[in-house]
């Protein structure tokens, strides 16, 4: 295994409310190799942006980090301590979810790809433009000498993003993280958006995270994926493992059979995944997805499940993973008994609570 | 003209509830110019049928929506809503007129929880329609009323009736949004965007409701969505829209099977897990949309069609039939892919 670039481990992080402290990220660890990618998937709330924005130094100041997070086996607090102005923007970059708000609306574009360039790499003004217009051409931008004189709202979201992504890699970046970077945009759109973001990174031997609430937005693209939930690792394999099955954790595989398929004829009854994201205050004894887990024994209750290797390269943390012998018996089990042991009726997960035929056509 | 034409409207006594014809939506953005926001835009709607409407944003699927309640007027066109006793043309109704027949039509939306009065408890969110209009209901009978629909919404009203929005969660607020809307016994229930706001776990939850709503008060619903994957699930018959006009309408799964327009296949590659009728290089077009107060002649989508040729330049394609229950817009429609 080569050097990681990204070493992250048992990462917490916690806001101080009035409230009481909420949990966001608990024990998270993972590595990234140089020029290799990691989605992160998760629900609202399962702490992939949390991990991102802790990466970011972007955390408010009321937050609570412990455990360590090491980039080309240099600590992230200690750069921080030191207030070194050229490692985030330069080494790491971030893009956001929302291009209209990443950038600035009274600046005009080529005056903002600049900026980092002039800041961080000592270029003058006239060189850093021309650089500029070399990044947007890059990024997929046609006519980028018109473009640079431009404003934000004078480009689609598309254009925009593309040119949040020219910022992003002003300097070079070793690693870019992208948040969601096309939940905003059209489909057309997002699929051109996620095959540059693809193209870039191979192009450059960058290392990325693509955040995303959408699995098939990382299928096939991504080296590794991490399956989040209620602030901690499920599941973690490479992208071609995990979908070959639908997953070992059972929330991975509700997941999937949540969503509804393209290629599913109408009408197709989706299984719900029954109750609600877990209580983010104060101290989970236990899984988190316990509450919503047909596969959960009692054990689940109690004892939070540790993340081992289950099969070659294949990380889950669950006492009973789906298709193993305790899987099934387990699920066998609260079959049997009408409720599992957090008191969830099992008819949640019927599907045919009412029928869904397949209508006239 | 792209998308023009009523070839895809069904005989009138096939139970239709809601019809439109030749829709036009227009907004002067002053100094004479106009968006064309829907133009010439044609579909009707059966008893008891899912319509499904996709397309990008711009499209004028939601301007759609809107215009058939009447939020604004349409520029032109009709808008015939048939329910047993009678059929009502609502582009000519105003006030009072409307406002009686505004019951049948309701709507729910994107986001959950604005479009719930933060100041209000859920008990009067629910009941406003009910108590807005003479109905013959005791309050005691509107009460009830509230407490069932509640209830079949999966939300337990002796709880959470007293409550206010912000104490739910976006899945909870859709729920609540639901009920307020079946609560009016309407014909037709038009949902925009009704769970882009969710969590794909509660996303499921949201669409099996809306399925068993639909069953429980004999609802016809108008399900409008970015998509393509939530529109298949949910819909008997699919309308794709391009900047202001239909491509193309037919059964869901023919659509999806079939595809014909050059538009819907570029949408249908272009999807996370691109439908395995396409091939994923189809998706290869331009991100530009034209604006819509200039919309390109001929076919709009000539400037980013794949297999556009000049007949596209000089004339908008008419609404043909291509199948049993599938039309498409299209001077060179794919066929038997």
């Amino acid at each position: 295994m080569a050097a990681s670039l990204v070493s992250v481990e048992d990462l917490h992080v916690s806001f101080l409310t009035e409230q009481g402290s909420v949990r966001a990220v608990d024990g998270v660890s993972f590595d990234l190799e140089p020029g290799k990618s990691i989605g992160i998937v998760g629900e609202s709330g399962s702490g992939k942006s949390v991990t991102a924005k802790t990466l970011m130094n972007l955390l408010p100041s009321y937050s609570q980090v412990e455990g360590s997070i090491k980039f080309d086996g240099r600590d992230l607090r200690e750069i921080a301590r030191k207030k070194e102005k050229h490692f985030w923007g330069v080494e790491m970059t971030m893009i956001f979810q929302d291009p209209m708000t990443s950038l600035n609306p009274v600046k005009r574009i080529g005056e903002q790809i600049s900026e980092s360039l002039r800041v961080h790499m000592n270029r003058s003004r006239s060189e850093a433009m021309t650089e500029a217009g070399d990044l947007l051409e890059q990024v997929g931008i046609p006519e980028p000498a018109k473009r640079l004189r431009q404003y934000p709202h004078e480009l689609s979201g598309g254009l925009r993003q593309r040119v949040v992504i020219a910022i992003a890699l002003a300097c070079g970046p070793r690693l870019l993280i992208a948040d969601e970077p096309t939940t905003a945009l059209d489909v057309t759109v997002q699929k051109h958006i996620l095959d540059l973001l693809d193209d870039l990174r191979k192009e450059r031997g960058m290392s990325m995270i693509l955040i995303t609430h959408d699995l098939g937005v990382v299928k096939g693209r991504t080296d590794e994926i991490m399956v989040m939930y209620g602030g901690r690792t499920m599941e973690e394999a490479p992208t071609s493992t995990l979908f070959e099955s639908d997953g070992l954790h059972p929330y991975t595989e509700a997941l999937n059979a949540t969503i509804p398929r393209i290629d599913t004829p109408s009408h197709t009854r989706l299984v719900p995944i029954p109750g609600k994201p877990p209580e983010v205050i104060g101290k989970i004894i236990g899984c988190p997805f316990v509450q919503r887990c047909r596969y959960s024994t009692s054990d689940c209750l109690t004892e939070m499940p540790p993340l081992i290797e289950r099969e070659e390269g294949h990380l889950c943390a669950c006492h009973n993973p789906v298709g193993s012998p305790e899987g099934i018996k387990a699920r066998e089990a609260n079959q049997n008994a009408g409720y599992t042991p957090s008191g969830l009726d099992m008819k949640e997960f019927e599907t045919s609570a009412v029928k869904r035929d397949a209508g006239e056509s | 003209m792209a998308g023009s034409g009523v070839a895809q409207l069904r005989n009138d006594d096939d139970g239709i509830v809601l019809s439109v014809e030749n829709l036009v939506m227009e907004f002067s953005v002053g100094r004479n110019e106009i968006v064309h926001a829907v133009s010439d835009v044609s579909f009707d709607v059966k008893k008891g049928e899912t319509l499904g409407i996709v397309g990008e944003s711009g499209c004028g699927k939601s301007t759609t929506a809107r215009s058939i309640v009447q939020l604004p007027k349409p520029t032109a066109g009709s808008v015939m809503v048939t329910s047993e006793s009678d059929s009502i043309e609502l582009t000519g109704l105003k006030g009072d007129a409307l406002r009686k027949v505004r019951p049948k039509l309701q709507m729910i939306f994107q986001d959950p929880i604005s479009s719930l009065n933060p100041r209000r408890i859920v008990r009067e969110v629910v009941k406003e329609g009910l108590t807005i209009w003479p109905n013959g209901m005791s309050s005691q009978q509107i009460e009830d009323r509230v407490d069932e629909v509640l209830e079949s919404v999966g939300i337990d009203p002796e709880i959470a009736a007293n409550r206010r929005a912000h104490e739910f969660s976006g899945g909870q607020c859709q729920r609540i949004s639901i009920a307020r809307a079946v609560a009016l016994d309407p014909e037709i229930l038009i949902c925009d965007e009704p769970v882009s706001a969710l969590d794909v776990s509660v996303q499921a939850q949201i669409l099996n409701l809306l399925e068993e709503m639909k069953d429980k008060y004999g609802l016809t619903l108008l399900f409008i969505s970015h998509d393509l994957s939530v529109v298949r699930n949910v819909s008997d018959r699919v309308v794709v829209m391009y900047l202001g006009k239909i491509c193309e309408i037919g059964s869901s799964d023919t659509i999806y099977s079939l595809p014909a327009h050059p538009y819907t296949r570029v949408l249908l590659a272009s999807a996370p897990e691109p439908a395995s009728t396409v091939d994923a290089s189809e998706s290869a077009i331009g991100d530009d949309i034209p604006s819509p107060i200039n919309p390109p002649t001929g076919c709009r989508f000539r400037t980013r069609c794949p297999s556009a040729q000049a007949i596209c330049e000089d004339k908008e394609p008419e609404m043909q039939q291509v199948g049993e229950d599938h039309f498409v817009a299209c001077h060179f429609p794919v066929i038997n892919n």
